[in-house]
């Protein structure tokens, strides 16, 4: 099918045969593309226990990938490329290979927009589907089958796919995964209601319908010596419904989404409906902008198979309630999103000390607080006898309006943006973390709770218009898990073509005196245009690396880094 | 009208994408008692290569899946617990090392790169050979009504004294294509007590069950991990080994297992098993 596509494509763009159509439809094209590629070459490290047992072989690893996009008018085209030869460290073996896992034609009007072969889509916040790409993340559900947009009148909008996700390289065929449908309609109140017109309230509402379609095989357990069968369906519906009011600075957005009982891995095969809800309300002025938060989910994983319990064929995605953080050190415990349940609360203000007043000074000062807590939801047996969450049930009831006991996450942070002159300016960030280590990264009664303090100092010093020292001092407290941290990073840049920086982290608080390991890194790169070229030497510690809520383990590892990344 | 419309779009789209199934109670069917599935005879024999380590957090909850598949298909499946791979490494309290030649040379040539993750009979099912524990029963459901393609009878005696076995096994392939095949025959031992890392408070302790009883653990190969060639067209064939059952292993929980295979495919076709001391 694939290969057939290509053809087509191929064939449509250099036929021979058609030439008139395509200097026609290659006139006034354009191309447009990115590229990256990351190269890992791994050393042994005595102190990190790497060597040639735990390597097996793989000296190297590589990710890299060349999307192309191809625009004519209404007509857009486009593939990536990728290969992961061998995955780097902490990517899943299952993407070892190369190809062309992604490609698309597509043809847009006012009224229609018809996409086939692959495509990214998102209905609403994503409660019931979303499909995207995250890089870093190793992380693609896209759907690949057909996506039709239309616009009947103005303010309506209705969508409708149907497609299968990607699964690493594996071919859809034998119904070895479901098949995803979806319709999705949005109202642009004030362009339907001639009451609305103009005004400054605006109205959008929102329905969506998700179900997936999964051959059913057999899946049977044993409780007592007698062998039961789950009874299986074949067909999940979820349906969800949002609305957005803005009204001058302040926007509500919310939406609920409900999913029918859908027995999975993930959810250890319960039967119990899932549930969402997520709200927020945020007001924004000149100089000031505050979010608050909330969010409930229950038995909310929905995959496209129902024996897949990892990062993969995810059809939706629940947004995060959780400050997503850059320093090293505030990354160390990064929350990841927990959809069998979890009660989410985030505040968020950011405001600007205007210039020239007491505290501003002469450039104003920025302050950002920020504050989140995760909590587990509500859980009661269903009926005596029967365990929380059993195998074969409804799994548990819970309390809508009620909080479960566990906290599992917090993260309390305050970030301070102050230029002091010409030549200075410092980032200056506190955080107080409360982190779940066993639920958040699924251990049992191993580690508890982390309790951490992080202070960051990020100071620039221009030393001449085009260059620049920039020191990055960083310090974690904690009493559990590895203990106390400190890092230091100094950066040199010479705008625009050149940096070099290094750094150490270093784990002096670990309560294993052997493993007080200094985790250092010397880096490099040089841009030219749209493109950039980094070569790093150093350690990586190992932990989790999350984007959205969803998280994949990084292994400890020592070597080289080049990156190379363009754009055209 | 206009209005209208917009409704009638909005659920003729509905009405074409939705569908769902609604499941009532009981959700679990009662399919009868443990053993009143499987074992019939004149049936293929299934394979299960567990790939599992003492320092494999998950593999607990993969061996009670086993062991329920296993008291659900009764003689028509086999296992061979593989300890091999980071996991299997000795460290700590986990002193064992189950690791052999055998094990090491197969979790490397099929790439097994996580735990617990098996093979049933080295066929490949939804494109991949090695699976997670959640579609072993999906692939065994897929080979169960296969009739057998060999036969294995094998024979086993033990000399306490000596601690020698020695096995025959007489085996033929009912109907061989123009493959080359192998017999191969290797050594388990069961109910080994050592600790083992789980995560699963259903399962047992967490994050340690000190005495966990390590099942069907694969413990050297008789003939080579890859075994050997027979002319399987020249009908039934008889091969004697003798072993000897190391100081440290219980022989009165230790078995052979045999098993043919294509040499092309690995596919294994048939799989037979005896005590050692039968």
């Amino acid at each position: 099918m694939k290969k057939n596509i290509l053809l087509l494509l191929a064939l449509l763009i250099f036929s021979g045969a058609s030439t008139v159509f395509a200097q026609n439809f290659l006139s006034g094209g354009q191309v447009h593309g990115n590229f990256q590629t990351d190269m890992q070459y791994y050393t042994n490290d005595d102190v990190l226990g790497i060597n040639d047992t735990t390597l097996n072989g793989k000296r190297m690893g590589l990710n890299g990938f060349l999307e192309l996009n191809y625009t004519n008018e209404n007509f857009t085209a486009g593939m990536r490329y990728e290969a992961y030869l061998s995955p780097m460290l902490g990517f899943d073996p299952k993407y070892e290979g190369h190809g062309i896992p992604y490609y698309f034609a597509q043809y847009k009007n006012d009224f229609v927009d018809v996409t086939v072969g692959n495509f990214y889509e998102q209905f609403g916040n994503g409660l019931v589907l979303r499909t995207y790409q995250e890089w870093n993340l190793g992380y693609d559900n896209s759907l690949s089958g057909i996506r039709v947009k239309l616009s009947p009148y103005k303010g309506v909008t209705v969508k409708g796919i149907v497609g299968t996700q990607r699964y690493y390289w594996q071919k859809f065929e034998d119904g070895n995964r479901g098949i995803v449908r979806g319709t999705d309609v949005e109202l642009y109140l004030n362009d339907i209601l001639k009451g609305l017109e103009g005004k400054q309230t605006q109205i959008i509402l929102g329905g969506s319908m998700v179900s997936k379609y999964e051959k059913v095989t057999s899946k049977t357990t044993v409780i007592n010596d007698t062998i039961f069968e789950y009874n299986l369906p074949a067909n999940v519906a979820s349906f969800a419904g949002r609305m957005n009011i803005s009204h001058r600075g302040f926007n509500f957005i919310t939406e609920y989404a409900y999913k029918m009982n859908n027995p999975s891995q993930y959810n250890n095969y319960i039967y119990k409906p899932g549930q969402a809800l997520f709200s927020t309300l945020s007001y924004s002025t000149k100089g000031l902008g505050i979010i608050l938060a909330a969010k409930r989910i229950d038995n909310m994983s929905f995959k496209s198979k129902m024996t897949e319990d990892e990062n993969m064929l995810d059809i939706n995605f629940v947004p995060p309630l959780t400050k997503m953080h850059h320093y090293s050190l505030a990354t160390m415990y990064p929350y990841a999103t927990q959809l069998n349940g979890e009660y989410a609360f985030e505040g968020d203000i950011v405001y600007t000390i205007p210039k020239k007043s007491k505290l501003g000074g002469r450039y104003g000062m920025n302050i950002a607080i920020d504050y989140a807590v995760v909590f587990d939801i509500d859980r009661q047996p269903v009926a005596e006898g029967i365990l929380i969450g059993q195998t074969g049930t409804l799994g548990y009831e819970s309390d809508f309006f009620k909080l479960g006991g566990d906290m599992f996450f917090q993260d309390f942070n305050i970030k301070i943006t102050k230029k002091f002159n010409k030549k200075w300016k410092g980032i200056f960030t506190y955080l107080n973390q409360v982190y779940d280590k066993d639920v958040i990264e699924g251990h049992h009664n191993e580690y508890g709770k982390v309790y951490a303090h992080i202070g960051i100092a990020d100071v620039t010093y221009k030393v001449t218009p085009r260059q620049s020292l920039r020191t990055e001092a960083q310090v974690l407290f904690t009493e559990q898990d590895k203990g106390d941290w400190a890092s230091l990073t100094l950066e040199y840049n010479i705008a625009p073509k050149y940096f070099i920086s290094v750094m150490d982290e270093y784990n002096y608080g670990n309560p294993v005196e052997d493993d007080q390991t200094h985790y250092f890194n010397v880096a490099g790169g040089y841009i030219k245009g749209s493109t950039r070229v980094a070569l790093s030497y150093g350690r990586q510690r190992e932990g989790l690396l999350c984007v959205g809520g969803v998280c994949r383990q990084v292994p400890a590892s020592t070597g080289f880094t080049l990156t190379v990344t363009s754009s055209f | 009208m206009k209005r209208f419309n917009i409704y009638i779009m909005m659920l003729f789209t509905a009405g074409l994408f939705f569908s769902c199934d609604k499941v009532e109670e009981p959700y679990l069917i009662n399919k009868g008692p443990v053993g009143s599935g499987g074992g019939e005879t004149g049936k293929r024999v299934i394979l299960v290569e567990e790939f599992t380590g003492h320092r494999c957090t998950n593999c607990p909850e993969a061996a009670i899946e086993l062991a329920n598949l296993k008291a659900q298909y009764g003689e028509q499946m086999l296992i061979i617990a593989v300890h091999a791979g980071f996991f299997a490494m000795p460290l700590g309290e986990f002193t064992a090392d189950y690791r052999t030649d055998a094990g090491n040379t197969i979790n490397d040539f099929f790439g097994v790169a996580a735990n617990p993750s098996g093979m049933v009979s080295r066929t490949e099912f939804d494109g991949s050979r090695v699976l997670g524990k959640d579609e072993w029963q999906s692939a065994i459901e897929s080979l169960l009504d296969d009739d057998a393609m060999a036969e294995i009878a094998l024979e086993s005696s033990y000399n306490n004294d000596t601690r020698e076995a020695e096995v025959s096994a007489e085996v033929e392939v009912l109907n061989p294509e123009s493959a080359d095949y192998k017999f191969c025959l290797v050594v388990i031992e069961d109910d080994i007590e050592s600790p083992q890392s789980n995560n699963n408070p259903d399962v047992g302790d967490t994050p340690t069950i000190h005495d966990w009883h390590h099942k069907h653990v694969l413990r050297g190969a008789v003939n080579g991990t890859w075994g050997e060639s027979f002319d399987a067209a020249s009908g039934a064939t008889t091969r004697t080994y003798t072993f000897e059952i190391a100081e440290d292993w219980n022989a009165d929980n230790c078995a052979f297992v045999a098993y043919i295979y294509r040499d092309d495919t690995k596919e294994v076709i048939h799989a037979a098993e005896i005590h050692v001391n039968e």
